[in-house]
């Protein structure tokens, strides 16, 4: 057991380190979020910057290079994601890409489609959104409605989907449907790749309760789809995008240990600052320290897992809820060491609102944390279905 | 960077496991209790581990924290009634202290036992002063550190006792023991590494301890039925099942990172970075484990209602093995804060504190 990195990984943590500090946004650094422009300028921004990060090489890290991928191992996936979170760098727009469609893709997709899209998801020509969740299919995924009928060679595709984020601007959506209505059983669900251009495909904004419009509704009415779209077997959906969830949450999330301590970090120098007021918040920040210590040091076990060729099942679903309820104790403590300073128009107070209410959400999606206690009590710990 | 036991540490880990099992699974306290596990000296020195630390020339295994904290999980696993861990962390130091010592404490005959908090002085030339010794009866012979830099007192036991404490623990004899000793009698060793690689075993006698009560929790939820269905059907139940999980989850994965880093430094001594990382992550486990530990217990006696609060159904050994160790950590806030200083304290001072954290 050997908790060093080589003397090549170093090398390597370091380029990574030096690009990112030679080309992070200048507004960056001065702990500004993404800069004060309109919602396209925005986007644009950071569109740019995704490119920036493919055209250096630190994008895709541990995909195929025949896609487009850097063709490296999870061990570098795992580096450039701690330096990108360390750094505070922009959040990707194409998580979705990422995190579903490119994993789905490069496992069961068609070779097609894999040399359609695995590029077009990394150099962002394509955005993607997720059609999953439903008004009423939310935890309950496998008993949602939207139904594809097939039709010669195409689907025509009813239905509504709901928390789809990014659909206001995505170009593709990767949708779960119902191909079989015969049962309610998760056995008669099929993915495609549905192009938002199509017609009959109307975006409706939600509004988050960090004042942003993150999500979306999205109605899908008589939408055609060629066969083409189709990933994988029909009715084999619901397999795939569980059998992938796991995994990919917990490979493709990585940054965030980092990202969180440099929160941390913040907040401890915040502490030190001579009108502070709490006066165990060093206390509370060690605390924190050590949570994410520990989530780092499962991160690592994780990558050794991977690279010994493990598989990676749902023992996964508690690093979600562990970086998830993490963070929102981190959100917490700030709330108590900002106090009524959390109110100012500084660049450090926005990020520390947007992170508190933001992180409401993130015990939320991608499976409750009720959800994620239920998988490990009944999976892990074998307790009987209630 | 391979985080993980190899084969071999795992079947370590396993035989110890298994052997040990064999003595007891839970561990009741009965109320005429003088149960000591004193001959179970010769049991773990025939498995070795008695020796696990100390080189292979001096006649040990010549493994390292590691080894050691796999070791000392399943000691408390069992709650050993015996200085497994105290040994297996001091011996190296013993025998160079005192060659002579070898022989017996490697092959189980002299158990050696470490103070968790000591008052020593040299006076005149002689060691003066008292400490509170666990397994203060079987010790023959005893390690106690001497001021904050790092020295420690070696001498053989049994020195005065002048009160003995078993009320937490029932057969171990957590001592108040008087120090009285000429030039000769003890020696004083610089050993910084010594006091790390017993805090790293007692949380990992800890984490042993709480493994085997959520265990039996968890196997009750499954067997226990009222209304009709096992307990562990419920939701409340498998919700405090999941997060006693993690926590073990959590506990084993800080310890584990523990030993392997502070291996790492042992074998490049001179290697800053990985001193600075071996006592950074000891201050992870210090700012997390006892507590966590003795949370895990607590709730697996909620998970068996009536029974768990009995004497003779055995959760209370590993209880109060916990409470025992979890003192000798010693106060969790002093290590988070000590943790929090270590993490970020080179942060320039700067009321916009995002500034000077993002390079």
């Amino acid at each position: 057991m050997n908790i060093n990195f080589t003397p090549a990984d170093d090398r390597y943590r370091l380029e990574v380190r030096t690009w990112l500090a030679a080309n992070l946004p200048q507004t960056w650094k001065a702990g500004a979020m993404v800069p004060p422009l309109d919602k396209a300028a925005q986007q644009e921004f950071l569109k740019e910057w995704e490119r920036r990060l493919y055209a250096a090489g630190y994008s895709g890290i541990a995909w195929p290079k025949e896609y487009g991928g850097q063709g490296l191992s999870m061990r570098e996936h795992y580096i450039v994601s701690e330096e990108i979170g360390k750094a505070v760098a922009p959040d990707s727009i194409n998580i979705i890409g990422r995190e579903l469609v490119g994993p789905i893709l490069l496992r069961v997709g068609s070779e097609d489609q894999k040399r359609q899209y695995i590029p077009r998801i990394l150099n962002l020509d394509n955005l993607w959104c997720q059609g999953f969740s439903e008004p009423n299919a939310g935890s309950d995924l496998a008993s949602l409605k939207t139904r594809a009928r097939s039709e010669g060679s195409e689907w025509v595709i009813d239905g509504q989907k709901i928390w789809a984020s990014y659909a206001h601007f995505a170009t593709h959506c990767i949708l779960l449907a119902r191909t079989d209505s015969s049962s309610n059983a998760h056995r008669e669900l099929t993915l495609f790749i549905v192009e938002m251009s199509r017609p009959g495909i109307e975006v409706r904004p939600i509004q988050h309760m960090n004042g942003k419009q993150n999500f979306n509704e999205v109605f899908f009415t008589g939408v055609r789809v060629p066969d083409s779209m189709r990933i994988g077997a029909v009715n084999e959906g619901w397999k795939i995008a569980v059998g992938l969830l796991g995994f990919e949450r917990a490979t493709a999330r990585l940054y965030r240990q980092a990202l969180y301590m440099t929160e941390l970090k913040a907040l401890y120098g915040r502490a030190q600052h001579p009108s502070y007021l709490l006066d165990d918040a060093e206390v509370q920040i060690g605390k924190l320290g050590a949570a994410l210590s520990i989530l780092r040091y499962h991160n690592l076990q994780l990558i050794s897992r991977i690279e010994n060729g493990h598989e990676i099942g749902d023992e996964a679903s508690f690093l979600k809820l562990l970086w998830s309820e993490t963070h929102q104790e981190l959100a917490g403590l700030a709330t108590e060491i900002f106090q009524s300073d959390l109110d100012d128009e500084t660049p450090e107070a926005e990020r520390f609102r947007e992170i508190y209410f933001t992180a409401r959400g993130e015990t939320i999606y991608a499976g409750s944390s009720q959800i994620q206690r239920n998988i490990i009590a009944e999976r892990v710990l074998g307790l009987p279905r209630s | 960077m391979d985080f993980q036991l190899t084969f071999e540490q795992k079947l370590l880990q396993q035989s110890v496991a298994s052997r040990l099992k064999q003595m007891r699974t839970l561990s009741p306290v009965s109320r005429a209790d003088a149960m000591d596990d004193a001959d179970s000296g010769p049991m773990l020195a025939e498995l070795g581990i008695l020796g696990t630390c100390v080189p292979n020339e001096l006649g040990g295994l010549g493994l390292g924290l590691v080894e050691a904290m796999l070791v000392g999980i399943e000691t408390g696993r069992i709650a050993l009634v015996y200085p497994a861990i105290e040994t297996m962390a001091c011996a190296a130091a013993v025998i160079e202290a005192f060659p002579e010592a070898a022989v017996n404490v490697l092959e189980g005959r002299d158990p050696i036992s470490a103070s968790a908090a000591a008052s020593l002085r040299i006076v005149d030339g002689r060691l003066e002063g008292d400490i509170l010794l666990p397994f203060a009866r079987q010790a023959r012979w005893i390690v106690a550190p001497l001021g904050d830099e790092g020295e420690t007192a070696i001498f053989a036991g049994p020195s005065t006792v002048i009160r003995s404490r078993s009320m937490l623990e029932p057969g171990v004899a957590n001592a108040d023991v008087g120090v009285s000793l000429s030039r000769g009698q003890f020696r004083i060793m610089t050993d910084h590494a010594l006091a790390m690689r017993l805090q790293v075993l007692r949380n990992a006698e800890a984490y042993g301890a709480a493994q085997t009560c959520f265990d039996a929790a968890i196997q009750y939820l499954k067997e226990r039925v009222q209304f009709g269905k096992p307990l562990g059907a419920n939701q409340a139940l498998k919700h405090l099942a999941a997060d006693n999980f993690i926590r073990l989850e959590n506990i084993r994965v800080a310890l584990e990172y523990a030993a392997s880093a502070y291996d790492g430094w042992r074998a490049r001594p001179c290697d800053e970075q990985r001193r600075d990382d071996s006592t950074s992550a000891l201050n992870v486990v210090l700012a997390f484990v006892s507590g966590a530990a003795r949370r895990v217990v607590e709730d697996a006696v909620q998970m068996h209602g009536g029974i768990g609060v009995t004497s003779e159904y055995g959760l209370n050994r590993p209880l109060r093995r916990i409470l025992r160790l979890s003192a000798a950590s010693g106060p969790v806030n002093q290590h988070r804060r000590r943790l929090a200083h270590s993490l970020f304290g080179d942060i320039e001072r700067s009321p916009s504190s995002f500034q000077s954290v993002v390079a």
